[in-house]
């Protein structure tokens, strides 16, 4: 259908028949035609009556769209490609389908490659009956192929001569149609919105992996936690090359894809969590892999907001996301902007207006359209970011403007206080210029305050946001001490601790490194006894040491475990042990890492965690559940000789029943040995060279129970 | 048809009854089997996401009532992987034998809950021929009693193969994957084998334990420790053992490929020792040759290949396969630029990686100008005549670092 037939197809589409190129049979795309069209449609309304105008709004996300796309790059692309006008004839002349598009959470900026995809799409399958079922599938692979982390892999993958290497949109939305009307795919990927579709068919591995997994996999979806265990944990390959060689797939280079690939030949974490993760979007469930430090892992969602964890994940830096930024920030936020359908729907056709007013010149309408926009879904980043652009750019707000929008941020954003430096990001600035020292500890302090009220993770960072504010302060000793004794106060007694042990390996690095340790400490007594000046509280202050043991373990801060252990020894009371260890051979290296626990009680003694690693009087202490456990990280990877486990006086019984696990990724546990009857001194001799930077110690309780010992010392070659 | 009758069905699937037998819920079949000493046939679905659940459930009790009265020397159960149920109903419904991948699934399982087969992945069409799988692996696992009977009076090596040849019946069959899930149901028989034949003269704990990444390291130690002969004298050993299966034997052979590729002594992309090379190409080349057309077959070819063939480029680009461990000859059509006689700028431009050059040649119709000067990744080389006929560019090539070189191949008309 050319384009100058559409509006003789419908009764409602003059515009577009204005908008025709006047010299050929062409749709029109050029920005001119689209902006008077815009400016006689909204002529004296307001963004309120301008929503209800379906006529303005097919016009001005049709405009939108254009824009986005580059304006006349479209034009010409069309031009070029003909084959495309018919497409653009249909699409730009239906709003659901333009919607779902625009609302996609990411679309290409300036790149036509999201509407070459869409138009491809419907080349393909446009005809047939039930293609409107499937727009939100078509909109969320043209969106992941537009824009995103994977964006330039998924378009380069197109050209990849090797048949099962490439990744192809079409290919892509037909796997899903198809695996959807066969009743392969979760019973929830229907009513996944375009967004969602970028984490089930915006994958990186080629499209042969799909197919494979999708053949291969079909497991109970909650099981997907394990999907990665489909291949082997495996670093080398049958003839002998090491994974972290170029070697390990020399023999099957091309005739496979990822997936059968990881599968028959096995590999470390990286290939097994995108099996993971592509075994969940092969059956139609939302996942992304992620990076950890030394790891990789991956997320699976069966049902909105409810992102769990596969190989270790949820946490970490994930490989697919809209918003910027590490998950759970990330993905926390992602589904609270996108968790109403329709305010979503509202926000992104308010953004349309505000983007139409604008290029109208109406910038008084464009302000109020985005602030319209924004009250629907204030969380939706990338919006507060394109509002902040346009506004800054605009000149039009105050500071003072500038600062009453920042705190309104800040109450909005309560629950996710690790994205408002992100979102503020350009912000701040605006209104720190001028403040005085105080007023930027007090505005560094509600922020502190705001991420404390969040939930935490080891994966949320808080040590990059305390040293940006802390540079903002420039060389103010008495500011820096202030914000040093502010953030401890405020994070002492938050959440799993993750934040008070960022706190702590900041501010050894950042104060007791460079000589302020007394600085440090003052500011720990403080925060610890709430500033009270007078005699120090033993009992307080031992409980703040405690708890800032438990919080370096929970940040994984193996420096901030170390330096608070050795200001604590005072209130040290471990296990006494009379007699003589019986050490195996090798060199103690436990004494240089750092203890952590599956839970902590009240029986529990942190200050003497050091000491269960250290030849020493320890003791440790979980609750009451199904599988407790402790595991030592020791300073880097190591060939192990033995370890040593030394249970503690009284209920051994508990200890009796022990497994214990290597790892080298802190999150793949190989067994090293088990025992149903331990000894009081259980030496395990390790003699194949076996490595290790993680050793656990899980007690097997028939049923739940609690776990303590006296020591867990490590021995390396 | 009455709406509730869907409802009605699935709800009474797990207690119907038949004149033959009942279907019982997983965890009770294994009790049941034990006291009576029956085999199960087992049905895994989930029902409350499957969608094929309920035609399998619906093949699987018609299978069993075209065995009448002889469904009853089987238990038949079903196992059902609900999605919502909560923790604790998951414990007591129990985790079937080895992990599933692809629901649904038949198994063919012992009294002792042990695995004799498993197929994942079963269509309704495969659950209506499950009488015929029901006589199958029931007759495979009177077998391997009936072997394994033997075994109860025997002592030593004799114990350790007759239990291994019990094992046999059962594994043999199997894919590597499926042996490796399995192999854990029959860890008190391995152990039996190990307690009767401790120094493994029968060469079964070497076979029921063996698993190529252990082989493999054995093999790597032998290098590490410059015990080369050692080596060799270990696989050949191994390849003595006559019961090893196809796979297995392989394994050994590669293994040996790696003794000899090691003493070929690789350095900067050429062979020290020509003699060792083709030792390690032979290796390759018998491991080959005992399956070749499965998949670890096909890749000892291709390993050999990635050795000693040439690489033909597919257009004036590199990458990925391209790169290998020693310099190997490449060529590219290079027809489309080198069209008319002269001076010729030929450029590696990386992309990535880190791929070396040497000796770029054209060859024109039958004449060879192999003139080029320059080094690295930039060469100058005369066409003196204009060139007829296919031009092709002739270079050598060789991957370093982690093999990930590519770039394109930039040739310019000076």
């Amino acid at each position: 259908m050319a384009f100058g037939q559409c509006f003789t197809e419908t009764n409602d589409s003059v515009d577009f028949c204005q908008a025709k190129n006047s010299t050929s049979d062409t749709p029109s795309l050029q920005k001119e035609t689209w902006i008077s069209l815009i400016q006689k449609k909204a002529a004296g309304k307001s963004p309120e009556q301008l929503i209800q105008d379906p006529e303005f709004m097919r016009t001005a996300m049709a405009w939108d769209i254009i824009e986005g796309a580059g304006g006349n790059k479209l034009s010409q692309f069309v031009a070029e490609n003909p084959k495309y006008a018919p497409f653009m004839a249909k699409f730009l002349n239906d709003s659901e389908w333009m919607l779902s598009y625009l609302s996609a959470g990411l679309i290409a900026k300036d790149s036509v490659v999201g509407l070459r995809v869409l138009g491809d799409i419907w080349l393909e399958d446009g005809k047939s009956k039930n293609f409107r079922t499937y727009i939100p599938l078509a909109s969320g692979i043209a969106s992941s192929w537009g824009a995103g982390n994977y964006a330039k892999r998924l378009q380069d993958g197109e050209k990849i001569k090797i048949a099962n290497k490439r990744t192809n949109p079409i290919w892509r939305y037909k796997f899903f149609k198809s695996s959807h009307i066969a009743g392969k795919l979760h019973k929830n990927f229907i009513n996944l919105k375009p967004w969602e579709i970028r984490f089930v068919a915006g994958g990186i591995w080629d499209d042969a992996s799909l197919e494979f997994l999708s053949k291969r996999v079909k497991i109970r979806p909650t099981d997907f936690e394990t999907g990665c265990w489909l291949a082997t944990y495996s670093g080398l390959s049958e003839f002998g090359d090491t994974i972290q060689g170029p070697l390990y797939y020399s023999s099957n280079p091309d005739s496979m894809g990822e997936a059968e690939r990881t599968v028959r030949f096995g590999g470390v974490c990286g290939a097994l969590s995108h099996v993971g993760s592509t075994a969940a979007a092969a059956n139609g469930i939302p996942s992304y892999p992620v990076g950890q430090p030394g790891h990789c892992a991956y997320g699976y969602r069966i049902h909105r907001g409810e992102w769990l964890g596969g190989f270790g994940g949820p946490d970490g830096g994930p490989h697919n996301s809209i918003f910027p930024g590490e998950a759970p920030t990330s993905t926390r936020l992602m589904e609270k902007a996108f968790a109403d359908d329709e305010k979503v729907a509202t926000a992104y056709k308010y953004a349309t207006i505000a983007r139409s007013l604008n290029a109208i010149g109406n910038t008084a309408g464009a302000k109020k359209a985005w602030e319209a926009a924004l009250a629907q879904t204030p969380h939706n980043f990338n919006l507060q970011r394109e509002f902040q652009d346009w506004a800054i750019e605009k000149n039009m707000m105050t500071t003072a403007e500038w600062k009453a929008y920042a705190d309104k941020i800040l109450n909005i954003y309560v629950g996710h206080g690790f994205a408002i430096p992100k979102v503020l990001e350009k912000i701040e600035p605006l209104f720190l210029k001028s403040a005085s020292a105080n007023e930027k500890l007090a505005w560094f302090s509600k922020i502190q305050s705001s991420i404390a009220a969040t939930k935490s993770s080891w994966a949320t960072k808080l040590i990059p946001i305390a040293e940006a504010q802390f540079a903002k302060l420039g060389n103010d000793p008495v500011a820096q001490e202030k914000f040093l004794s502010d953030l401890m106060r405020v994070h002492l007694q938050s959440g799993d601790g993750a934040n008070f042990g960022q706190t702590l390996e900041w501010g050894i690095k950042a104060f007791v490194e460079k000589g302020k340790g007394d600085l440090f400490a003052k500011s720990f007594t403080n925060a610890a006894t709430g500033g009270n000046t007078g005699a120090i509280d033993k009992k307080k202050l031992k409980e703040a040491y405690s708890k800032a043991i438990l919080s370096a373990e929970a940040a994984r801060s193996i420096p901030a475990f170390r330096a608070i252990s050795e200001v604590a020894k005072e209130f040290q009371d471990g296990h006494k042990f009379n007699g003589k260890l019986d050490v195996p051979a090798g060199k103690l290296v436990s004494d240089k890492g750092m203890l952590r626990l599956s839970t902590t009680s009240s029986w529990d003694k942190p200050c003497d965690h050091i000491n269960v690693i250290g030849m020493g009087d320890g003791a440790f202490h979980t609750s009451e559940e199904d599988k407790p456990h402790a595991i030592v990280e020791l300073p880097k990877t190591v060939t192990l000789s033995g370890i040593l486990i030394v249970k503690n006086n009284g209920n051994e019984d508990r200890s009796k029943k022990m497994t214990v696990y290597r790892s080298t990724d802190g999150a793949t546990w190989f067994e090293i040995a088990k025992t149903e009857n331990a000894p009081k001194q259980w030496k395990i001799e390790i003699p194949d060279a076996a490595q290790a930077r993680w050793i656990k110690v899980e007690a097997n309780p028939d049923k739940k129970g609690l776990f303590h010992l006296r020591n867990i010392l490590v021995f390396e070659k | 048809m009455n709406k509730f009758l869907p409802l009605a069905l699935s709800a009474c699937v797990l207690t119907i009854s038949t004149h033959a037998a009942d279907i019982l819920p997983y965890n009770e079949a294994i009790t049941a089997a034990k006291a009576q000493n029956k085999d199960i046939i087992l049905l895994c679905i989930g029902s409350d996401w499957l969608p094929t659940s309920a035609s399998s459930q619906a093949a699987f009790k018609s299978a069993m009532s075209k065995l009448g009265a002889n469904a009853n020397n089987a238990i038949w159960a079903i196992y059902d992987a609900k999605d919502s149920a909560t923790k604790d109903e998951r414990k007591v419904a129990g985790k079937p034998p080895v992990d599933i991948w692809g629901y649904p699934a038949l198994f063919y399982v012992d009294s002792q809950n042990r695995v004799i087969n498993y197929v994942e992945n079963v269509t309704a069409s495969d659950l209506t021929k499950t009488s015929q799988y029901f006589n199958k692996f029931n007759g495979i696992r009177a077998k391997r009693d009936e072997v394994w009977k033997k075994a109860q009076t025997a002592q030593g090596k004799e114990k350790a193969i007759l239990l291994g040849q019990g094992l046999d019946l059962v594994l043999d069959p199997m894919d590597d994957a499926q042996v490796r899930r399995v192999r854990g149901n029959y860890k008190s028989v391995i152990e039996e084998i190990k307690k009767a034949d401790a120094k493994d003269e029968s060469g079964y704990v070497f076979k029921h334990t063996m698993w190529y990444h252990s082989l493999v390291s054995t093999i790597l130690k032998y290098i590490k420790d410059k015990q080369i002969s050692e080596g060799y004298r270990y696989l050949d050993q191994k390849l003595a053992i006559k019961f090893l299966t196809p796979y297995q034997k392989q394994l050994c052979l590669v293994g040996k490929y790696k003794l000899a590729l090691t003493e070929a002594d690789i350095k900067n992309g050429t062979v020290t020792n020509q003699a060792k090379f083709k030792e390690a190409m032979d290796f390759l080349a018998q491991a080959e040759k005992i399956a070749p057309k499965t998949i670890f077959g096909i890749n000892c070819g291709n390993q050999r290949n990635f050795y000693t063939l040439p690489v033909t480029l597919d257009d004036l680009h590199w990458g990925r396969a391209d790169n290998r461990p020693l310099w190997t000859p490449t060529s590219v059509d290079a027809s489309s630029v080198i069209k008319d006689s002269g001076k010729y700028k030929i450029q590696f431009a990386h992309t990535g990686g880190d791929t070396k050059f040497r000796n770029p040649s054209v060859l024109a119709g039958k004449s060879i100008f192999s003139n080029a000067t320059g080094k690295n990744r930039e060469f100058v080389l005369d066409v003196p005549t204009k060139p007829t006929g296919k031009v092709t560019l002739k270079f050598d090539m060789m991957g370093t670092g982690w093999f990930e070189g590519q770039g394109d191949i930039i040739i310019t008309k000076m």
